[in-house]
């Protein structure tokens, strides 16, 4: 059940004793007519762990509307999208009131044990002790303007040895687009021609930091895997099983990988187009925590 | 008489007065130079020894042969023919002057004779050499690329005019009758016979031109001797003197400023670290440069220069001379006055940095200072024993910890052993997972509460960063330790107590992280009661047995090539499966060169059963760099060729199915060399790269059927 | 003139502190009489990355001295920060945006927010500032680092004392997940559930 305020008419929506409200903030992208699949999902995420109550707000005065809506209802989180916008709103809010704050989380859940909310991010887990708390949740890449570059990218999709050819690279640069993100090569691939010199890392080069690093081909010297040890999520394929790169990463697969970046292409486009506003989908139930 | 006696004391007046200025004013820059470390002026056994060995014996010039004989008999040429300056000088006062006692033996006259004659064909190989190996005809693999050869050739023109003169002037001595030496001085003979038909008054003229030219071209050749690279023949033997005893190679000194160590906790405010100018050099590193004789043997055998890099040993070192005596004048301007009065050239030269981007005025380029590897190929051929290595580290010392102007790809590998003590910055816990899957298992010191190592335990093994973190060196750990678990040597590792022995620091140039991982493991070592400690990697190898002593540090250290030799020779190892594999053998510099470990690992694959070794042609002393020393291993390589696929080239040259090593920086660069010409279609597919345990280790396993890696 | 950058709690100083280090004593180069101020929170370790601070050029440096702080708390860190920053007196603060630390990624706009000034918020750039030179380091030994104490019960902290959250770090691969199978398409399947659960994707 998702209750909706919104603060204009504020007057018309006196407070009501919820049990266990969490504010989410509303996705600019919503409309009168359907909600933005951002909001959408933290909706999903509030709902494991109280009543979602979602508000739309004027982005000048957002923070106050939040923290006068929070000060009603004392919700026990408030879930935030993050965003250059929303991130200034999540301070304000934060602050004003005195309410722990965890960024880029991934996901929440309700330690019953605890009687606390666990936040999940990529290398951490935050057990929340205040009253209420702000979360901001990690926006899904969505299209981005344009190819990120190799430093900054934050996925980054790279090839080594392993691709065999330039035609591969090509693939690995379909996927790099899908995921919003860069091509990338070991400095083997660079010199065998198959990528441009730019798109190498190596030790001698400068370390990347992503939070996606997805690497087809590459067996992983040690060298590789400390030019990528910032990464914060490391997926691998490879079709030798023993690959030093395969025991480094969080998730790994072991097969033909120019059998698999096709299958993968077709999985993303499949889920972009189920996700799109306008179509229906329904969003599982979450399993309790 | 009179005359003559003159001239040639006015001759010889002005020669001495000229070469004294010039030596005085050599002195002078040599002085302005820092004090030394304290062990130059101790040990003079083995210093006098080398003197003998290196100038007399001439023993690093035979290395090469041909040009190390002619060099060898110009050398004793000068020496014996002494005697004739002194008879010429003499003759000057009293014409039919001789040496007191042995100056009319007829064994004397020969030996002169016999020099003189030995000199000349010198003089013929010489030049033979330098019209083969001209610059023109072989452009950069020329070894004399770079030298002086117009005054090269001077030289040997006014050698040569000594050697002519002495003859005509002895020809016409015989036929005046003043000569010594009634017997022997056969050439002396031939000359006369040869002046003799122009009867006896021409004779007697010639007699005294002889005299005054003999004597005249040999004051000139001391004036161009002080004035030019042919000054080596009075500073080598005090160059040679004052060297790093036994030669200036395995360990690095640590920072030394005005005679004394620096302690970087508590350093002097004036301290220098490091040489940021050529003032900054020591007398001996001036001296250094003063005795470089441009022969280019070092140039040679630079892996650096012969992949096309800008950096040459003996470039570097002349222009480090040519520096020196340019900014002679500034530097001995006794006053800020007498600066802004010398000429502009004079004092733009020194305005300029030592090192900098030649462009921009620099004098040695970055480009040449870091395409370095340490290899140390230069000191060991280098006949007067200039130290380049060490300049070249003192270079980067100041430039890393002073102007923090270095590759900034190093900058990864510095701040991984800062954090994490490893160059991949992997961090300690990652150390023991070579060890697992091993049917046996690896005593791991702490494990059972140990407070120091145990009494049975014979050896500590220090496996190393690349050997617990790179995945080919991992292979070699595993077989040595499999190796030493058959032979029932009782060995323990330390695990994550081990940290970076820091040696790609010291190389770098950044002392004060060296230092600090020096410490630290001497700390660990001593605190466990290490005493015999057995390594796989070459560069943990020198700088625990020979850098380590400088922290109190003291063991005895082994290189597992020794160990696994010695078990096979006593019988505890023994191969018995026939491999038949053609297999080449690369020397690691730091293993070879600088520590003089050729051997064990060939006699380890010469007791392996069908294992044929075909040696490559730069063996031993004169192994070719893999690529990866001097810190080079965690830098680009962007000019010129590569290093290691150079040697991988020379390697698979002897059409191997197995290029073996015994360190893992040269199994990387072999490894990674193999695998580019493999994909080029240059090598054949089934070319491996792998340690020598290795091979022992696949001819010891009991089952041949055992899976391959 | 006074900046103040604020240095996350640590024994190793980060990569975008760094650059925020960088970043005020550029402008502190630019004019004169700029005082460069360091201010960290936390254990007794922060003191070294202090001085690796100080070496890269900064002037002097606070500490405020308290294990009880979680380098994570993002919220109380403000508040420190926030407090100390305006005792001291300040014309600028900088602070280095981290997108490495977890929940520190807001402090800038959080302490933005107590403070009612705008912060400067710097990103580490992917070539960290130079390794600094020996002899600012042996310099930067000599520098002032000055502790303070948070009392233990102040007035108007209200209930800061109580750490804001609990975080536990996940070590890199405990559980690798690695997927063998014939089909390419579960596979894929597997791996997009995977990226998605990560909201990767």
């Amino acid at each position: 059940m998702c209750r909706v305020c919104r603060p204009r008419a504020a007057d018309m929506c006196p407070p009501m004793p919820l049990v266990d409200p969490v504010l989410v903030l509303a996705d600019e992208a919503d409309d009168d007519v359907a909600l933005a699949p951002a909001t959408c999902e933290l909706l999903t995420l509030a709902r494991r762990v109280g009543t979602p109550v979602l508000v739309h707000c004027d982005h000048c005065r957002g923070a106050e509307e939040v923290i006068g809506i929070a000060r009603d209802h004392l919700p026990r989180a408030i879930l935030i999208t993050s965003s250059a916008m929303n991130d200034r709103i999540s301070a304000q809010v934060a602050v004003r009131l005195e309410s722990a704050i965890v960024t880029d989380v991934t996901d929440i859940y309700f330690d019953r044990g605890l009687d606390r909310i666990v936040a999940i991010s990529d290398r951490s887990s935050t057990e929340i002790h205040t009253h209420t708390a702000v979360i901001t949740v990690r926006s899904r890449i969505h299209e981005p303007k344009r190819e990120p570059l190799l430093p900054e990218a934050d996925v980054v999709v790279a090839g080594g040895r392993g691709v065999g050819s330039a035609e591969g690279f090509s693939l690995l640069a379909q996927v790099a687009r899908a995921l919003g993100g860069c091509l990338g090569a070991t400095r083997t691939a660079g010199e065998l021609g198959w990528a441009p010199r730019h798109a190498c890392i190596n030790l001698p080069g400068a370390q990347i930091r992503p939070r996606l690093y997805l690497a087809g081909g590459v067996s992983g010297s040690v060298r590789h895997s400390a030019a990528i040890r910032g990464a914060r999520t490391v997926v691998a394929i490879d079709s030798d099983p023993n690959a030093p790169i395969l025991r480094e990463a969080d998730f790994g697969i072991v097969g033909d990988l120019h059998r698999i970046l096709p299958a993968l292409l077709d999985e993303l486009a499949a889920r972009a187009a189920a996700s799109t506003p306008g179509s229906t989908s329904t969003t599982p139930e979450p399993a309790e925590a | 008489m009179l005359v003559r006696l003159i001239i040639g004391l006015a001759m010889t007046a002005v020669a001495f007065g000229l070469a004294s200025r010039r030596i005085l004013h050599l002195y002078r820059i040599g002085r302005l130079g820092q004090p030394t470390d304290p062990e130059r002026t101790k040990a003079a056994g083995s210093r006098a020894w080398a003197v003998l060995s290196e100038v007399l014996a001439q023993r690093k010039l035979l290395k090469w042969t041909v040009a190390g004989a002619a060099h060898a008999a110009v050398f004793w040429g000068f020496l014996i023919l002494g005697a004739t300056i002194l008879e010429g000088y003499g003759a000057l006062f009293q014409r039919d002057f001789h040496i007191p006692l042995i100056g009319t033996d007829t064994w004397l006259g020969f030996l002169e004779d016999l020099f003189v004659v030995a000199v000349l064909c010198g003089l013929v190989v010489f030049s033979a050499l330098r019209i083969r190996q001209s610059p023109e005809r072989l452009g950069r693999s020329s070894r004399f690329s770079g030298s002086h050869l117009g005054a090269a050739w001077l030289v040997l023109f006014m050698i040569f005019n000594v050697m002519w003169t002495l003859l005509l002037y002895r020809g016409a001595q015989i036929n005046t009758g003043y000569f010594p030496y009634a017997h022997g001085a056969f050439a002396s003979e031939i000359a006369a016979h040869v002046l003799h038909p122009l009867g006896h008054t021409a004779n007697d003229v010639l007699e005294t031109v002889g005299i005054l030219a003999s004597l005249g071209v040999v004051l000139g050749f001391l004036v161009l001797v002080v004035n030019s690279k042919h000054l080596h023949i009075f500073l080598a033997p005090f160059n040679i003197a004052f060297s790093r005893r036994p030669r200036a190679l395995g360990a690095l000194l640590p920072v030394y400023s005005a005679g004394k160590e620096v302690d970087f906790e508590d350093p002097g405010e004036d301290d220098r670290i490091g040489r940021g100018a050529i003032e900054d050099f020591t007398w001996k590193g001036l001296l250094d440069f003063a005795t470089c004789t441009e022969c280019g043997r070092c140039q040679s055998q630079c892996p650096a220069w012969n992949t096309g890099k800008p950096l040459s040993p003996k470039l570097l070192i002349m222009g480090l001379r040519d520096h020196a005596l340019a900014k002679a004048p500034y530097l001995l301007a006794d006053s800020d006055d007498a600066r802004a009065a010398l000429p502009e050239a004079e004092r733009a030269e020194g305005e300029r940095a030592l090192v900098g981007p030649v462009a921009d005025g620099g004098v040695i380029d970055p480009d040449v200072l870091w395409s370095c590897v340490t290899c140390g190929a230069c000191v060991e051929q280098c006949p007067v024993d200039i130290e380049h290595v060490d300049h070249i580290v003192d270079m980067r010392r100041y430039q890393v910890m002073i102007e923090s102007e270095f590759p900034h790809e190093a900058q990864g590998m510095l701040r991984n052993l800062e954090r994490k003590g490893d160059p991949w910055g992997r961090g300690s816990k990652a150390r023991l997972e070579w060890a697992r899957g091993l049917p046996f298992d690896v005593r791991v010191f702490g494990e059972n509460g140990e407070e120091s190592i145990p009494e049975d335990v014979e050896y500590l093994f220090w496996v190393g960063c690349a050997g617990s973190l790179d995945d080919n060196a991992k292979r070699t750990s595993r077989s040595v330790a499999e190796l030493l678990h058959e032979a029932g040597v009782e060995f323990m590792i330390l695990g994550s107590g081990e940290t970076c022995t820091g040696d790609a620091a010291r190389r770098l140039g950044q002392e004060l992280l060296f230092q600090e991982l020096a410490k630290q493991n001497v700390e660990t070592l001593n605190e466990v009661g290490a005493r015999k400690i057995v390594v796989t990697c070459a560069h943990c190898f020198n700088t625990l047995s020979n850098e380590y002593p400088q922290f109190g540090g003291n063991y005895e250290v082994v290189h597992h090539t020794e160990l696994l030799a010695r078990l096979v020779a006593e019988g505890e190892l023994r191969p018995v499966n026939d491999l038949n594999l053609a297999v080449t053998y690369h020397d690691p510099c730091y293993l070879g060169r600088h520590n003089r470990v050729f051997s064990p690992p060939r006699e380890i694959l010469g007791s392996v059963p069908g294992v044929r070794l075909t040696e490559m042609p730069r063996n031993k002393e004169r192994s070719f760099c893999c690529g990866a020393g001097g810190a080079r291993m965690w830098m680009e390589e962007t000019i010129g060729s590569r290093i290691n696929e150079t040697r991988t080239d020379e390697a698979l040259g002897t059409e191997p199915d197995l290029v073996t090593a015994a360190c893992p920086y040269c199994i990387v660069m072999l490894t990674d060399g193999v695998a580019t010409r493999k994909q080029q279609g240059r090598a054949a597919e089934n070319v491996r790269v792998t340690d020598v345990s290795e091979v022992l280790l696949r001819s010891i396993r009991k089952a041949p059927g055992d899976a391959d890696e | 003139m006074r900046i103040i950058v604020l240095v996350k709690p640590g024994a190793e100083l980060g990569d975008s502190d760094a650059c925020a280090v960088e970043h005020a004593l550029n402008i502190a180069r630019r004019r004169m009489d700029v005082q460069v101020t360091l201010l960290t929170a936390g254990s007794a370790d922060c003191v070294r990355s202090l001085r690796s601070a100080l070496a890269l050029g900064a002037d002097d440096a606070v500490h405020v001295a308290d294990d009880r702080i979680s380098p994570y708390d993002a919220l109380t860190l403000s508040r420190v920060y926030a407090d100390v920053a305006t005792d001291l007196g300040f014309d600028l603060v900088v602070c280095g945006r981290s997108a490495d630390t977890p929940n520190l990624s807001l402090l800038p706009e959080l302490v933005a927010a107590r403070l009612a000034t705008p912060v400067t918020a710097v990103s580490a750039r992917s070539v960290p500032p130079r390794h600094p030179s020996f002899p600012a380091i042996a310099e930067a030994r000599q520098k002032l680092i000055s502790t303070r104490i948070l009392p233990s019960n102040a007035a108007g902290a209200g209930a800061a004392f109580e750490p804001a959250i609990t975080v536990r770090i996940r070590s890199s691969c405990p559980n690798t997940i690695i997927y063998s199978d014939p089909d390419p398409h579960a596979a894929a399947v597997r791996l997009v559930d995977f990226l998605a659960e990560r909201r990767l994707a």
